[in-house]
């Protein structure tokens, strides 16, 4: 058996042996990421309403009648390559969809003859959906000669952009204590696993073992120990999402990279815990 | 080979050794004799450089407490074989993997040398074929065997017994002391802390030198064996 395969064999023999302190361990650990992973499946699911409610601003380039089909298809090929899908609608179709809208044409009959302009409908790209670059655009837009006027629903905008802030900041602010609280249980659920074993560790000590000898297999206990507890809790939030899903929200699960990050970081947080715990401990040999 | 220059040790206010000047040389057979609490177990420490002394030094082969890094402590104890009343085998494992412990912390890895060595080192203390025995499936004497093994299988210089029948029966006991004699006898200095003065005095009647530990000092055993 060579170094590296021995070092992983006790491991799990150190993980099997006290098994008792290892379930506990694990429960404590799986507790702490099932309510991050809640935390993470909570993040997504709001990211993805942003993303929906953000995906419906745009911005309406109402046409001057005096615009050619020429100036028109200009303005669109422009709008199209800078800064996202433009659509053209003429004044037939703004009229057919306003009175669909209204649910008859008897009221438009009595307007007689068509007032509305024809107009492009821009779907923004991404970096373009907020208040500021849209301003811009909307005045750069409307100094152009074939367009009459430039709505995209300023204000609008401005408080969806103002409560998506709000949000991703109480996000943000709610992960980082849910992040920091989980670092703590489980340095602590480590360090505690680990005083369970200073007898083994001060004969390994006594018979000549060096630091690195005794700690790489308890590493590794933390390493596994936060990948067992992480595919647990993802394992249990893709269930629930799974069971709750419509009941009565509809609940997106986690996406895959988000689950691959997650046990991946549970994996860094056991290592990191399993480091923080022994510290203390390498003084002591 | 163990050099004790004014040695003093203390704990707190409290002093377990105090001005000790000792030497034990190659392949010499040595008895501590004191009882408990004297500072056996205190003397045993500072040659294994688990604990440093508060004065004094400390000097086991080419070791030397003070100027001796973590690292070369634990260097230090890979050259040493310890016995322990209690046998300090660790319950996880079997009795090949406790006494493989201390090759593979010295660059062993290659598994039919660990077993070739382990296995030497177990029929040499009279438990051939016991490797894949569980601690907890032998008896006192024969925990004391395979612990005697995982102190001899690197063939130390020096091996340093705390109390290494004190568990044991007088039968198991008087076994041991052969086969620390065997392993005297082959080259190893001994160092054996006892508080038992009856095996004191039978060891200092087969030629042992015999110390008495008195008031954290030194001392010619007053049995007059030395």
């Amino acid at each position: 058996m060579n170094r590296i395969a021995w070092f992983v064999n006790e491991a799990w023999r150190g993980l099997w042996f006290h098994r008792s302190t290892t379930w506990t361990a694990l429960l404590s650990v799986f507790g702490s990421f099932l309510v991050l992973g809640v935390f993470l499946l909570f993040t997504a699911n709001v990211q993805h309403a942003l993303n929906s409610l953000g995906d419906r601003r745009e911005v309406v380039v109402y046409l001057r009648d005096s615009a050619t089909p020429d100036d028109r298809e200009a303005l669109i090929a422009a709008l199209d390559s800078l800064y996202g899908v433009a659509t053209y609608v003429s004044r037939e179709r703004a009229w057919e969809e306003f009175a669909k809208e209204l649910g008859g044409t008897e009221l438009l009959e009595a307007v007689g003859q068509n007032p509305l302009p024809a107009s492009i409908r821009l779907k923004l790209r991404p970096e373009f959906l907020n208040f500021k670059a849209m301003e811009k655009l909307s005045d750069t837009l409307a100094a152009q000669p074939s367009v009459e006027e430039v709505r995209f629903g300023g204000e609008w905008v401005q408080r969806l952009d103002s409560f998506i802030a709000t949000l991703r900041f109480v996000d943000l602010a709610i992960g980082i204590v849910v992040a920091l609280s989980v670092i703590f249980v489980v340095a602590n659920t480590i360090r505690l696993a680990f005083i369970a074993r200073r007898e083994t560790m001060r004969i390994m000590a006594l018979v000549g073992a060096s630091n690195g000898f005794i700690f790489a297999p308890l590493v590794l206990e933390g390493v596994i120990a936060g990948l067992i507890a992480a595919a647990l809790a993802i394992g249990v939030i893709h269930g629930a999402a799974a069971y709750l899903d419509g009941r009565p929200v509809d609940i997106l699960p986690l996406p895959l990279s988000w689950n691959v990050l997650f046990v991946a970081g549970a994996m860094l947080l056991g290592l990191l815990g399993a480091v923080v715990a022994l510290v203390p401990l390498t003084r002591k040999h | 080979m163990i050099r004790m220059t004014r040695v003093a040790k203390r704990y707190g206010a409290e002093e377990a050794l105090a001005d000790l000047d000792w030497e034990v040389g190659e392949g010499e057979f040595c008895v501590v004799h004191a009882p408990s609490g004297a500072g056996k177990t205190t003397l045993l420490r500072l040659l294994t450089m688990e604990i440093l002394p508060t004065e004094g030094q400390v000097q086991v082969g080419s070791f030397v407490s003070g100027r001796a890094s973590k690292g070369q402590r634990a260097q230090l104890r890979r050259t040493l074989g310890v016995v322990y009343e209690d046998f300090k085998l660790l319950q996880d494992r079997d009795v090949f993997e406790n006494v493989a412990l201390v090759l593979r912390t010295q660059g062993v890895w290659d598994r039919p040398t660990l077993e070739r060595r382990v296995e030497e080192a177990l029929a040499r203390v009279g438990l051939p074929g016991r490797g894949r025995s569980l601690p907890r499936e032998l008896s006192g004497g024969q925990k004391q065997r395979a612990a005697i093994a995982r102190a001899i299988v690197h063939q130390p210089l020096v091996l340093l017994a705390d109390e290494p029948t004190g568990s044991l029966d007088p039968r198991s006991a008087s076994e041991i002391i052969d086969l620390l004699f065997e392993i005297h006898a082959s080259g190893a200095a001994v160092v054996l802390a006892t508080k038992d003065e009856p095996l004191a005095e039978r060891l200092g009647a087969r030629g042992v030198r015999v110390v008495d530990l008195v008031e954290g000092r030194l001392v010619p055993y007053v049995g007059g064996t030395v």
